[in-house]
């Protein structure tokens, strides 16, 4: 459906110019909901903008279907007015000084091609408004609605012409954790039950993993790594996607023999990265939620003693910082529950870790050591 | 957002109109190298020559110092406490007070001149009369028509400008800044002197320096004030060069002289806008700060009452009684019990009838065409400069504040000029529009600036939001940004209108019996004697121009804007 090729746009800023999208290439299959996660000014706001028409490119060509939406190469550039796309910005973008029926219909009544009758205007304004649950809504000035409820309508404002894709710009991050929490199933349900294409960014990796079809993680640009959620956080390839996904703990150390690394902690047996022979450098990382406590000490690879030193109650979990040697580890778990100053066994498994080799620069995406189980 | 074809128009109307506004100003020097009739003139440099040797020239530039420089620091003198006391102290009727600033600024100057004539003018003025009468002096003990004179009715005509300046700048002082002091054991007075003075420094320097360009470009109370005794300044003189009585009226050399006070004028006011804003950094360090507190007058309430109270009868109550007065009687007497009795409303039922229609359908067109236009013109440029990245779009936002630098006399002169040039063309010189034109160019900063400010603040997802839904950019503009920006229409139509209501110098300067406004129908009548329809006229004025404030005021406070995002 969406088909993007060595795309790059800049800014000039004060002092020179900003690179926000670097020679990205991305394919969004029809019907999928398409995720882009990334911290604030790694270029994710800018890929879709570019999408949607509001940024023009410098370099690369965008295809929706077989439109063509821009090109650098052919100096084409369509406005985006003319290209069948919708719209969630993040501020929801409602018009205060219309009424919701006016904010939802202007697409049908504003567009350049107005092909509707006022009555049929009507009908398709009252069916996108219920897909929102707003119907009681429909004559209420847009000023007093709450933020979900302008979410909502923004929701059917983009949804009424039926576009090709749907691009939403972190349309939940205004919103407070209960309200987020419902918004983002009730947009999953409704893009899935209408077959939409969806475009969506945020930086919130909760709801990049509770949301994506497919998930890709972006850092200054580029596109890092990309797949479906649940492998890229099991199993990362680059450091700053296990990084942005979900919490990791993280160790340097040097390659020993096959299948072990001498850490901080002590050795340990793990996967290592293709290629990795004695002496080379690498950084081993291990998620929270994968680290095992135990209350009698016991031997056996990749058992080290430790204490607890803080103990943080989560609700649903409980999250520990311990101490093994000189190194804090993250610990979270639902199991069993210690005391602090308890000495406990941190058991980590071989293949939950994973291994990067160490590289002189900290960034650029490196291919890391997937262990041999399967997501 | 990127500009897309079918903003072309819009593009071009914001283009034109700012080369309009570029037209008179860059006039100026062309027309200051020429001699002759308009239209077939010769090239020259007699005039710049004569700039730097004529002597009535250096005489007037002379006065022109002797009036602005005292002017400007009594007109300091008097709104630097004023500002203080309304903004950090606990006087009573703050409200009122600032109301009341707003009505002397509103005021033309000339009004003002017009009542203390009246009072101290050596032959007529009423409270000479008094005086000798109850004195036995044979001399009158004050003469207005002098720059004495002149300064003290200026003065107190400048201290509104100057108060609206430093008041937000007092009153946006943090009070971090000051309470530091108190709590490093320093007592009022030191806290006074080391901290709040060196901090509202820049913004004083700044609202002196804007006063000292009035000073030295007004033209109003100079020429009520000095004509009758032929003192000088360069405004007047400026008027004087084009108005001659016989022969060729001599633009050239008014051209000359209003180039060079342009160009300083120009200068003064880029200082003053970059002391401006770099004081505003100063004064609040974060955009956040918790307002100085408030100090109590104690012992002081008395005396800073008493000088609030005599600013206002001197700048207001003083002058506009007396019009009051002299419009309510067949001519003018001191007040009597005999004087009393000859007191009637016949200068005001019989007004129409004394003047004619004209001059109040030549006004009534000027405010209803003159603020229409100003916003059509605006709206496009403001767009272009706001929401675009037209390369060009900082250079039109200076440009279009130009005028507002340039002493209104000066363009003027320009346009009387221009005005006859194109007369062949475009024979609108000397019609009610060739004012109004003249107007279009003075007053469109005004609107831009206050629509600049709304349009910023008008999210541009809005609007972005709109192209999404498939509208195109013109549409847009006109569904969406035009209804935001509603208040900020309605506040500068209302303001452009007051401005164009009482503005004097301009439409004197290219007066002709077509184009007779009410302004100038005061100054005509002044001038020819017939005092008491010229008071009426002027009360008439200055209550409609009052009513329009107060309307705009109430108006705007009762508009409150829906929560854009």
């Amino acid at each position: 459906m969406l088909r993007i090729t060595n795309l790059a746009k800049q800014f000039e800023v004060p002092g020179g110019q900003i690179k926000a999208v670097r020679d990205l290439d991305l394919t969004v299959e029809e019907g999928s909901f398409f995720v882009l996660l990334g911290p604030s000014g790694c270029g994710k706001t800018t890929l879709l903008r570019c999408v949607a028409g509001l940024e023009q490119p410098e370099d690369g060509e965008i295809y929706l279907g077989d439109q063509l939406l821009s090109s650098s190469a052919r100096r084409l550039y369509v406005d985006p007015e003319d290209r069948e796309v919708a719209m969630v910005f993040q501020s929801y973008a409602v018009w205060p000084h219309m009424s919701v029926f006016e904010n939802v219909a202007f697409p049908l009544t504003e567009a350049k091609r107005r092909r509707f009758s006022r009555e049929q205007v009507e009908g398709k304004v009252k069916e996108a408004l219920s897909l929102v649950r707003l119907r009681e809504f429909e004559h209420h000035s847009a000023a007093t609605l709450s933020g979900g409820q302008q979410q909502r309508v923004a929701l059917a404002r983009a949804l009424i012409r039926e576009p090709k894709m749907l691009l939403m710009d972190e349309p939940l991050s205004n919103l407070d954790a209960k309200l987020r929490e419902e918004m983002r199933d009730e947009i999953k349900e409704l893009t899935r039950s209408l077959g939409v294409t969806t475009l969506h960014v945020t930086h919130d990796q909760t709801e990049a993993m509770a949301l994506a079809d497919i998930l890709a993680v972006m850092h200054e640009g580029k596109i890092l790594e990309i797949g479906k959620p649940e492998a890229l956080y099991r199993r990362p390839g680059t450091r700053i996607g296990a990084e942005f996904l979900g919490r990791t703990n993280w160790l340097t150390g040097v390659v020993e023999g096959s299948g072990s690394v001498k850490t901080e902690i002590g050795v340990v047996t793990c996967p290592l990265p293709n290629g990795a022979t004695q002496g080379n450098a690498v950084t081993l990382g291990i998620r929270p939620e994968w680290v095992e406590l135990r209350a009698d000490p016991c031997g056996g690879a990749n058992s080290f003693a430790g204490k607890i030193e803080v103990r943080i109650f989560l609700g649903d979990a409980v999250s520990y910082w311990v101490r093994v040697g000189e190194q804090r580890l993250m610990v979270k778990t639902t199991l069993a529950d210690f005391a602090v100053g308890r000495q406990v066994s941190v058991v980590m498994p071989p293949d939950c870790w994973v291994v990067f080799p160490e590289m002189p620069q900290p960034l650029a995406a490196e291919p890391g050591a997937r262990a041999s189980a399967s997501p | 957002m990127r500009l897309s074809k079918a903003l072309a128009p819009v593009l071009t109307v914001a283009v034109l109109a700012t080369l309009y506004v570029l037209a008179p100003l860059l006039a100026t020097f062309w027309i200051a190298f020429l001699e002759g009739v308009p239209g077939s003139g010769y090239y020259t440099i007699e005039n710049y020559k004569q700039v730097l040797t004529d002597s009535f020239g250096h005489r007037a530039l002379w006065n022109t110092f002797l009036f602005g420089l005292p002017t400007t620091a009594l007109a300091m003198g008097l709104a630097v406490p004023l500002a203080w006391v309304v903004s950090r102290t606990d006087l009573a009727g703050k409200q009122l007070i600032v109301l009341l600033m707003a009505v002397v600024l509103i005021i033309p100057g000339f009004v003002q001149g017009m009542g203390w004539s009246v009072l101290l003018s050596p032959k007529i003025g009423l409270i000479n009369r008094i005086l000798m009468g109850s004195t036995g002096m044979s001399e009158a003990p004050f003469n207005i028509y002098s720059l004495w004179g002149m300064i003290f009715v200026q003065s107190l005509n400048l201290v509104p400008p100057a108060f609206f300046i430093l008041v937000p700048v007092f009153l946006g002082m943090d009070a971090i800044l000051e309470e530091a002091g108190y709590l490093s054991g320093a007592n009022r007075r030191r806290v006074f002197l080391r901290i709040n003075l060196p901090l509202a420094l820049p913004a004083i320097a700044a609202a002196t320096i804007y006063v000292l360009v009035l000073a030295f470009s007004l033209f109003e109370i100079p020429a009520i004030l000095g004509f009758p005794h032929r003192i000088f300044v360069f405004s007047t003189m400026v008027y004087v060069l084009t108005h001659t009585g016989s022969g060729i009226p001599e633009y050239g050399l008014a051209a000359a002289y209003g180039s060079v006070l342009m160009i300083l004028s120009v200068f003064l006011t880029r200082q003053y806008a970059r002391i401006l804003r770099e004081g505003h950094r100063y004064v609040t360090i974060s955009g956040r700060g918790r307002r100085a507190g408030v100090l109590r007058l104690g012992r002081w309430r008395g005396p800073a009452v008493a000088a609030v109270s005599l600013y206002f009868l001197l700048s207001l109550g003083l002058p506009l009684l007396t019009l009051v007065w002299l419009s309510l009687i067949p001519f003018l007497q001191t007040p009597s019990v005999e004087s009393l009795s000859t007191m009637s409303f016949d200068n005001y039922v019989n007004l129409l009838h004394l003047v004619g229609l004209d001059p109040f359908v030549n006004t009534g067109l000027i405010i209803l065409f003159v603020p229409l236009a100003v916003i059509f013109l605006a709206v496009p440029i403001s767009w272009i400069v706001i929401r675009t990245q037209v390369r060009a779009r900082f250079v039109m936002d200076g440009l279009v504040f130009l005028p507002t630098a340039v002493p209104r006399i000066v363009l003027a002169v320009s346009f009387l000029y221009l005005g006859l040039v194109i007369r062949p063309f475009f024979p609108v010189y000397g019609s009610v529009y060739f004012i109004a034109g003249a107007y279009i160019v003075m007053y469109l900063s005004f609107a831009t600036r206050a629509i600049n400010g709304a349009i910023t603040q008008i999210h541009r997802e809005l609007e972005e939001a709109g192209r999404i839904s498939g509208a195109s950019s013109v549409r847009v503009i006109l569904k969406v940004t035009v209804p935001l920006l509603k208040p900020a229409l309605l506040f500068s139509w209302l303001w452009v209108m007051l401005l164009a209501f009482r503005e004097v110098t301009v439409a004197l300067m290219l007066n002709s019996p077509a184009n007779m406004v009410l302004p100038v129908l005061i100054w005509n009548r002044w001038n020819e004697g017939r005092l008491p329809e010229a008071a009426a006229v002027a009360v008439l004025l200055t209550f409609i121009a009052v009513l329009l404030m107060m309307i705009g005021r109430k108006g705007l406070e009762r508009m409150v804007m829906p929560g854009i995002a």
